[in-house]
């Protein structure tokens, strides 16, 4: 094919792709340059301005400068809060008591606090997860803030809305966390972590706000728009951050039958969650559970009979032994979990199974059962 | 006949069709632009990278710990260091499995010794098969350590001991030299948090010779100092920071380095953990998550995270490169081999039309083209019958090409990471990546094809892997050692050639064109 080609034609070509090859790496090798240099002056004003504030601070610390004094010294540039932001944090880590409140107020100041809005105003995700992350650290939340964050809720990327949920986390409504709240999980592929982060913060342990926010948790459980995987997890983390007074709320729910209710991962999530609650009156219902032919509920029904314990949900657990080698070993971590002994189990064991089960005993790793 | 005639006969047969030469190196080159393009918009959007803060999280049971599996072979030197390293990582609930892969050194004394190990009796499921495992260890002076005895397996065998006595969900499998920074596993579960559907996910491998290291931690960051570390430097730099983020652009990846990986030990187990006769088990492992999360329909990704780095000694002999090289390519022929019936599959979307013949048509049949076209130059050069203009210009293009790419993976770190403190690292590593194309490359090609050859014969050897150590009396050691130096002659020998032949073909040019004149 390219011997058909005039040679002179490919010489020609060959020639001008050289040249621009030539060019082009040159260009990048002068632009390499160019970021290491531009980087370096970077780094050196970084110290200096490093060098500028660390006595500053210390000053203001130590009363011998106002937040006036320090903020007259900020010319504007983004640069400037950047490094200011990061020594006051890690000074602030470092230090404890009165001292800490005090550096926060420095994070407090108004050109600071005026350059984050505009960020967060902005449209560069950078620029907002940084204002989102300011927000939240400093908790300095105006109506304009949750305004602008509510919006950024909507936002088409995920990480843009769960920072801008979590700053909304330290707003002092527990509406507005609510809110935000309510948004995130009902959007799709938000992940368990991102959820279970956001609730954690949504549980306020310093106030006593429990009422409030049961009231609105209990809005979130309800809502049939939320993807089951996030109610589910809901449901889990609900437990684990102690909202006892939602056990009878729970415990209705699998009462409910509609599908949205019926799914085996919302059901499953509500057994083991009254389980770990250890809500006694749901026992009944859960043993029921256990004996359909559902792996998943199956599952979070042994885990919930286990986490309840006591000899009648136990002794139930062992009589469900059957020829199924799964169920069995799943049954026996459970049961051993629960705080029978290896020696107890096996004294349980009639022939003909005692020798199989003996040997699946030995099989059983020890350790958290997960659904 | 004489060889000239045969060699004549030979080239009369290749000349219809060297183009495929020339349109495979146009592919190969586009595709490597293409991905370059969107590595550097992947990179350019991320300046978000410090302002992750995670609080509750941490604070739940509900999240998903991590289980670090670390096996070891013969590492009494470093494995107390490398294992103390592992348990001052900064995570709030992980463990580490430190698995000794029936060691014929001191490895298990010098665990129980120092982390005062003792035996404990609790029966294990072994859901994946591997080699008889001899003891199990917890250690009374970190409750997180658990050390598993075993019978030898390598390390795929290893790994799957370890990921069979993890009680995580989440493992983190590494090399027994590889040092994690500090902060690793926080940023990697970034990734976990930003999509729910994570089976696993990987960081970036960088080099640790020429660093400064304390306690097996990266303290200062240098380049090598031999030829063959500062050719890797810049082969890692491009292999990672657009290799691998452009197939993350494009939700293609299918290596997630044995060095450094985080996988859902759910979706490993579902699959059936590690492949024990494969010597490339970490893409096969990768590869096989693919198949089977779209072949069940799941909805899943599999990330490649730049921001966590892992630091790995490479070799600096030739012959210990040679057969790292040689194995990687047995290792990718056996994976593609294996799934090949992925290649053009529409049920397996943009894996069959991007990823799977990327790596077919340039990573494992590249070095077959790039030999019998080298092959074929230097017949036509010794034959003499080449038109010198266009041989000189189209080599010389191709050399600058090789460059550009490869100082745009500095330029990449220049955009991002800046992990390199002196503006002499890079210049030294854009001289490398001029240097990588002269010689080094053509070394590089006839590793891989011999790797070929060897997959086709069935080999599937690991190969003596020694390795040198990272601390500053190993390097003495390794300079002292000029024994090593004459037995690498050879490619010296050839690294020199190269060159010769090039400058050969610039005076055949120059009196072709009558500027020289006899």
């Amino acid at each position: 094919m390219l011997m058909q080609i005039d040679l002179d034609i490919s010489l020609t070509l060959l020639y001008s792709s050289m040249i621009f090859l030539l060019f082009l790496l040159a260009l990048i090798l002068i632009v390499s340059l160019y970021l290491r240099w531009r980087n370096q002056v970077r780094e050196s004003l970084k110290a200096a301005l490093l060098e500028k504030y660390y006595p500053l601070i210390f000053a203001f610390l130590e009363d011998e400068l106002t937040l006036n004094e320090i903020s007259d010294q900020f010319s504007g540039r983004g640069f400037e809060y950047s490094v200011f932001e990061k020594l006051v944090k890690d000074i602030i880590d470092e230090v404890s008591g009165d001292d800490k409140q005090k550096l926060r107020s420095l994070l407090f100041i108004d050109k600071l606090f005026s350059y984050h809005f505009k960020q967060l105003n902005g449209n560069r995700t950078a620029g907002l997860l940084k204002a989102c992350n300011y927000f939240s650290y400093t908790r300095l939340i105006n109506y304009k803030v949750i305004i602008r964050l509510k919006e950024l809720i909507s936002h088409k990327n995920r990480l843009v809305a769960y920072m801008a949920v979590s700053a909304l986390m330290a707003s002092k409504s527990v509406k507005n966390k609510a809110t935000g709240l309510k948004k995130i999980v009902s959007r799709k592929k938000i992940s368990d972590m991102a959820i279970l982060e956001l609730l954690y913060e949504f549980n306020n342990t310093e106030k006593n706000e429990k009422d409030e926010e049961i009231k609105h948790l209990k809005e979130i459980i309800e809502d049939e728009s939320v993807p089951p995987d996030n109610k589910s997890i809901i449901i889990l983390a609900v437990e684990e951050l102690g909202y006892y007074q939602l056990q009878t709320y729970l415990f209705k729910l699998l009462y409910n039958k509609s599908e949205y209710w019926q799914n085996s991962e919302i059901k499953g999530a509500l057994v083991v969650a009254l389980g770990k609650f250890g809500y006694n009156e749901a026992a009944p219902y859960i043993r029921q559970l256990v004996m359909q032919d559902n792996w998943s509920l199956f599952k979070a029904g042994v885990i919930a009979l286990s986490s309840l314990a006591g000899y009648e949900n136990l002794d139930f657990l062992l009589s469900q032994l059957s020829e199924d080698l799964q169920k069995n070993e799943f049954i026996l971590r459970a049961v051993l979990n629960s705080g029978y002994s290896q020696e107890e189990i096996e004294a349980l064991f009639v022939e003909p199974y005692s020798t199989e089960y003996s040997i699946l005993m030995d099989s059983i790793l020890q350790k958290p059962l997960s659904i | 006949m004489s060889i000239t005639d045969v060699l004549q006969i030979i080239v009369n047969t290749i000349e219809p069709y060297n183009w495929v030469f020339i349109l495979y190196f146009l592919f190969v080159n586009i595709t490597y632009i293409i991905l370059i393009i969107f590595s550097l918009i992947y990179l350019k959007g991320k300046d978000d990278r410090d302002v992750f803060g995670l609080t509750g999280l941490f604070r739940s049971e509900l999240y998903a710990p991590i289980s670090i599996l670390a096996p070891a072979f013969n590492e009494e030197v470093n494995v107390v260091a490398s294992t103390e390293a592992l348990l001052q990582l900064e995570y709030h609930d992980f463990e580490v499995i430190v698995i000794n892969d029936g060691s014929s050194d001191n490895t298990l004394i010098k665990l129980v010794e120092h982390f005062e190990l003792y035996s404990i009796t609790n029966p294990v499921h072994l859901e994946l098969e591997h080699k008889p495992i001899r003891s199990v260890f917890k250690s009374h002076r970190y409750p997180n350590l658990t050390v598993v005895d075993k019978e030898n397996g390598r390390k795929a065998d290893a790994l799957n001991a370890g990921i069979n006595i993890a009680s995580k969900d989440l493992i983190c499998s590494i090399d027994a030299d590889s040092i994690l920074d500090t902060g690793v596993l926080k940023k990697l579960l970034k990734a976990f948090v930003e999509d729910e559907n994570v089976v696993a996910a990987g960081g970036i491998v960088r080099i640790a010779n020429g660093c400064e290291i304390e306690n097996y931690v990266v303290k200062d960051v240098g380049l090598p100092k031999t030829y063959l570390g500062r050719i890797q430097s810049v082969e890692y730099l491009r292999s990672f920071l657009f290799g691998r983020i452009g197939w993350d652009y494009f939700k293609s990846l299918l290596i997630i380095s044995g060095a450094f990986g985080v996988f859902d030990r759910k979706y490993v187990m579902k699959v059936g953990g590690y492949l024990h006769d494969t010597v490339g088990e970490d893409m096969e492992l990768v590869v096989r998550l693919h198949r089977y999360c779209r072949e069940n329909k799941i909805e899943y990704s599999i990330r490649f995270l730049p921001e966590p780095v892992c630091w790995t000694e490479v070799p600096e002999d030739w012959s210990v490169l040679g057969r790292q090289r040689n194995r990687w390519q047995r290792g990718l022929a056996d994976t593609l081999w294996r799934h090949r019936t992925m290649l053009f599959n529409p049920t397996f979307g943009r894996l069959a039309f991007l990823a799977m013949p990327y790596f077919v048509f340039v990573e494992l049949l590249g070095p077959l083209v790039e030999f019998f076209g080298f092959a074929y130059f230097f017949i036509t050069i010794i034959l003499g019958n080449i038109n010198y203009t266009f041989a000189v210009l189209f080599l010389f293009s191709a050399i600058i090409l090789g460059i550009i790419l490869s100082v745009l993976a500095v330029l990449c770190e220049e955009f991002t990471f800046r992990k390199y403190p002196n503006l002499k690292h890079i210049l030294i590593l854009s001289m490398y990546a001029f240097l990588e194309n002269i010689g080094f490359r053509q070394i590089h090609t006839w590793w891989r094809f011999k790797g070929l050859f060897k997959f086709i014969k069935g080999d599937k050897e690991w190969g003596v892997m020694s390795r040198v150590g990272l601390s500053a009396s190993d390097q003495v050691k390794q300079k002292l050692s000029m024994s090593k130096l004459l037995k690498n002659s050879g490619y010296w020998i050839t690294l020199a050639v190269i060159p010769f032949l090039l400058f050969l073909m610039v005076m055949g040019l120059f009196i072709q064109e009558g500027f020289i004149k006899f």
